[in-house]
């Protein structure tokens, strides 16, 4: 029992340190911009209700579905998160709009965006500001699912801990381009609810092309498409981390997408400047 | 200290709101931006801060391009847009230490710097409270107290005092002509007794050109050919009076004022010294069998010059 309790909180520790590492370190070293702005933003949502009420919603829903619904965890009798983790590119769908539809939504409409961009900052240091204080309350939203493994490791059976890292980890690249997609939306409109429909469905339909290729049966002529919506498609790479490997090509695929979000935020914020 | 040149701001294919305007400013010089609404102050604005770029022109602040410099020029600038936008969900103290912070206020500079700004702007009663749970005036004044926490050469405030109540409106007019001895301001407005107040030259831009540029002092000695006359008239209908007087020559602009009685409708006419309008006016009222209850005649002040000056671009706004 007390080996079994000392390996949850070590690897807790792990869990728990690990992406704080990756949010605050650079965090750390960045340009006074990106810190002022990520302080603001984290207190600002932390401060609202929003915030809550969206941690609320993520810890139940997800649990609930992950311990109840289609028999449970109890009706698989494996100890392993992947149900849970099978779900979340789903939970993300409506969580990460909701966190991010008001990023630049919410400042066009209440004219701070001018007092914000007549600071003495660049914009990238503005949108990675913003991109790290999204990705704090992720954070915060994933531990709170960490008494899942903690009950179960505990009272039900022994987990793969090497897997829910991983599964972890994944989380977070998923989360990282769900958040870039949604800011970068976020930019295009004025009104909140605009930008959370729109952000929330065009993550739907990157999450369901993954799913389209085992639904829909492709001529041998259309193999191509076939390929491009597996390898185009948010979930399927998720596929591996859940399964708890680490894939670099799955690495690289979320740090492509968010990087070229980020930049397509960077040129629609710029366009203000020639309309 | 700012330099503008052939500036041209064209929003799409719309006419350009600003068109080729050009104009210098000096150091410690507080200069009033006059125009109707829809001429093009505040795209002037958004240029000179970096906000947006010019279509063509450019702008140079303290020797430095807007467009390539534009990081150095902005924190020359403290901007305080119209209608004073803020983060409602914070308190005034986390507000002006979040904009202390990003103007590059040394972290050990910011709590004196907050502390030199809430005795300015007098804001001792707020400063623990959500800005969203202030008045209009304490908003403004939270504005103006962000705007110059990082202690800026050059101030630009956009209808600064727009929404203020009379009081606030003293006040804060003390308050900018103690500033203006240190720095450069800009201020926008359509309110002329504003300027008059605040600003020693003043920029008339209509439609997107600059129509004057010069000292109020000379500006009104330059219009001193100019008067105005008032005048009432006793009739029955308004409308009819208006569409007759449209035909009485001689004047810049004749407009209606008020109502002084039930009957009696109170005009103002715009014209050059020695014009015809007086005869016209008289023979006009004569030949239609109004009466004359009211008349009174004026030089020209500042306001008079602006409706000259910019008058017909206010019809059409």
């Amino acid at each position: 029992m007390l080996s079994l309790i000392l390996s949850f909180i070590i690897n807790s520790l792990i869990l728990i340190c690990v992406p704080l590492i990756f949010i605050l370190t650079p965090i750390f070293f960045m340009p006074i911009g990106v810190k002022a702005i990520y302080k603001k933003e984290t207190f600002t949502n932390f401060y609202s209700s929003i915030a809550y009420v969206f941690l609320i919603v993520f810890i139940l829903v997800p649990n609930i579905m992950f311990f109840h619904f289609f028999g449970g965890i109890f009706k698989e009798d494996l100890a392993s998160m992947r149900r849970f983790f099978a779900m979340l590119p789903f939970v993300f769908i409506i969580f990460i709009p909701g966190l991010a539809m008001g990023s630049w939504s919410k400042e066009k409409n209440s004219g701070t965006i001018e007092l914000l961009f007549t600071y003495p900052v660049p914009e990238w240091q503005v949108i990675v500001g913003k991109f790290f204080s999204g990705m704090t309350i992720v954070i915060v939203a994933l531990y709170s699912t960490i008494f899942i493994p903690l009950l179960t490791h505990i009272f039900l059976g022994n987990f793969d801990w090497g897997q829910i890292v991983t599964q972890y980890v994944g989380s977070l690249f998923l989360a990282a381009s769900y958040l870039a997609i949604t800011m970068f939306i976020s930019s295009l409109t004025k009104e909140l609810i605009n930008s959370f429909l729109l952000s929330a469905a065009v993550l739907l339909c990157l999450t369901l092309i993954g799913y389209f290729p085992s639904v829909v049966i492709f001529p041998k002529w259309l193999e191509w498409l076939k390929q491009i919506f597996v390898w185009s498609s948010l979930s399927t790479h998720f596929t591996n981390f859940s399964k708890g490997v680490i894939d670099s090509r799955d690495i690289i695929y979320y740090c492509g997408v968010t990087i070229l979000f980020f930049y397509l935020n960077l040129r629609s914020l710029e366009s203000r400047k020639w309309r | 200290m700012i330099s503008i040149r052939n500036l041209v701001k064209s929003y799409g294919k719309n006419e350009p709101a600003v068109k080729g305007v050009s104009f210098e400013i000096g150091k410690g010089e507080i200069v009033g931006l006059l125009g109707p609404n829809g001429a093009g102050k505040t795209t002037i604005m958004k240029i000179i801060t970096s906000y947006m770029n010019p279509t063509s022109g450019e702008v140079i602040i303290d020797g430095k391009n807007t467009i390539d410099d534009s990081l150095y020029t902005k924190s020359l600038i403290g901007y305080l847009p119209e209608n004073s936008p803020q983060y409602d969900d914070m308190t005034v103290y986390e507000y002006l230490y979040f904009t202390a912070e990003i103007r590059g206020v040394k972290k050990d500079e910011i709590p004196q710097a907050i502390e030199k700004m809430v005795e300015l702007t007098d804001l001792y009663n707020v400063v623990s409270k959500k800005i969203g749970e202030l008045s209009k005036g304490y908003k403004k004044r939270v504005g103006l107290a962000s705007v110059m926490i990082h202690d800026p050469q050059i101030l630009i405030l956009d209808e600064p005092t727009a929404g203020l109540d009379p009081n606030q409106i003293i006040t804060f007019r003390k308050m900018l002509r103690r500033l203006a001895e240190k720095k450069t301001i800009i201020v926008s407005t359509h309110i002329l007794s504003e300027i008059e107040a605040i600003c020693e030259r003043v920029i008339i831009i209509k439609s997107g050109r600059i129509v004057a540029n010069d000292y109020i002092q000379n500006l009104i000695a330059k219009f001193s050919e100019d008067e105005f006359i008032e005048f009432s008239i006793e009739g029955d209908n308004l409308l009819q009076i208006e569409n007759e007087m449209a035909n009485v020559k001689g004047a810049w602009k004749i407009e209606f004022e008020k109502k002084d009685d039930r009957n009696i409708f109170r005009f103002k006419a715009l014209c050059s010294k020695g014009s015809d309008f007086e005869n016209n006016l008289k023979n006009f009222i004569d030949s239609k069998g109004y009466k004359l209850r009211y008349y009174e005649k004026n030089n020209a002040n500042l306001e008079e010059i602006f409706l000259k000056l910019a008058g017909e671009e206010e019809e059409s706004a």
